[in-house]
């Protein structure tokens, strides 16, 4: 696979929907965009009129050849750049992007043998849900599973197209609520513990290839479990988002 | 804001012109090798700052206003790449 070149971009918002409580699905026609592989990410920058630039890094939720880039934002209270794109953007606004980004964390279905396991925490599902969703749509062997950590069930990113995916036997999903769990649910609130990911995810004996992303403290605590309970470190990659 | 080395890519793109987060990266502190996407980023609005996964110390530092870019690799004993497209 040739890498594909990367470059600045005027994109233009096309569609914009309400994602979680909180966070909006954000799609960009992107004219002369290479596409991208499945978990790679942007870097959009905002320009005030008076010349201020912030740039920010989005993970990518769509892959493949196409001019379309969806981005899903959750928004940060008090950010600079989130609640912009969150209440701020509209149909028809251009954005500056660079990108595509980061070949380090991509799912590649052609070069990928092994079983995947996905762990996110929050908006952190962005890039993993942009591999299954290219493994949804390929044929491929591979065993899929998502260990996804979220607040309350209103919180899920991609809930719909994740449930189409698993009752097509393409993935298998675990949630783990941390505020609130729905009516009926088997355990009480909590976290994501090394307990649980023994119990829920593919054993190091297996060598699935691990993504983990999210919340800096939480990827740093899901992939030290993770080695510790077995798995190569190599095998395991990494994508914090940030903050503390 | 502590992220992974794949997070920078954006940065050094400005200054290599293309991805680099799947270069080899040799540690001028300890000799640690690995992928520079798993080395340890510190982005702020002032540049960002590249640790070293085993020993913390600085590997390279970019700074740059969107117009100019400069890039530190003091801390990188050796950065290899693939040879671009067409050579
Ligand atoms: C590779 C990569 C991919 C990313 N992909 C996505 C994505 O797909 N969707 C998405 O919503 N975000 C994503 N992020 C996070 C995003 O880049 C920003 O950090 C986030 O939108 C907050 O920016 P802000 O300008 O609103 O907040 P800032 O003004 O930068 O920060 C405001 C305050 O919030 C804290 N903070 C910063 N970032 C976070 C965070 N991620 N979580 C909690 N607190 C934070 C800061 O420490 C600060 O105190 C990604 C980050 C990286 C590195
Ligand atoms: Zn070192």
């Amino acid at each position: 696979m040739s890498p594909r070149p990367t470059g600045w971009h005027a994109g233009t918002v096309v569609d914009i929907r309400q994602e979680t409580r909180t966070a909006k699905r954000i799609t960009l026609d992107v004219p002369g965009w290479p596409g991208n592989d499945a978990g790679s990410h942007l870097d959009l920058r905002l320009t005030a009129p008076d010349g201020y630039q912030a740039s920010r890094s989005y993970s990518i939720a769509s892959s493949g050849e196409s001019t379309r880039v969806v981005l899903a934002v959750d928004e940060v209270p008090d950010g600079e750049v989130s609640p912009f794109l969150v209440h701020d953007v509209r149909p028809g606004d251009a954005l500056e992007v660079h990108g595509p980004l980061g070949n380090y964390f991509i799912w590649d279905p052609a070069a990928s043998a092994s079983h995947v396991q996905l762990i996110a925490g929050g908006s952190g599902v962005v890039p993993l849900f942009a591999m299954a969703d290219a493994h949804g749509r390929g044929g491929d062997p591979a065993g899929f599973r998502l260990l996804y950590s979220v607040r309350t069930p209103d919180d899920r990113f991609f809930a719909a197209e994740l449930g189409e995916l698993a009752d097509r036997d393409r993935i298998d999903v675990t949630y783990r609520y941390t505020r609130s769990t729905p009516d009926g649910w088997p355990s009480p609130p909590g976290r994501v513990t090394r307990e649980l990911l023994a119990e829920t995810t593919w054993p190091a004996d297996v060598a699935p290839a691990v993504y983990v992303c999210g919340p800096t403290p939480f990827v740093e605590s899901v992939s030290d479990w993770l080695v510790e309970l077995g798995h190569e470190p190599r095998a395991v990659r990494t994508e914090r988002f940030g903050g503390g | 804001m502590r992220v992974d080395g794949n997070a920078a890519t954006g940065s050094l793109a400005e200054v290599f012109g293309r991805d680099v987060s799947l270069a080899i990266t040799t540690c001028a502190h300890c000799g640690h090798e690995d992928l520079l996407a798993r080395c340890i980023a510190y982005v702020s609005a002032m540049g960002t700052v590249m640790r070293c996964a085993t020993c913390h110390e600085v590997l390279a530092v970019v700074v740059g206003d969107g117009a100019r870019f400069t890039l530190s690799l003091a801390g990188m004993r050796s950065i290899q790449v693939v040879a671009a497209e067409g050579a």
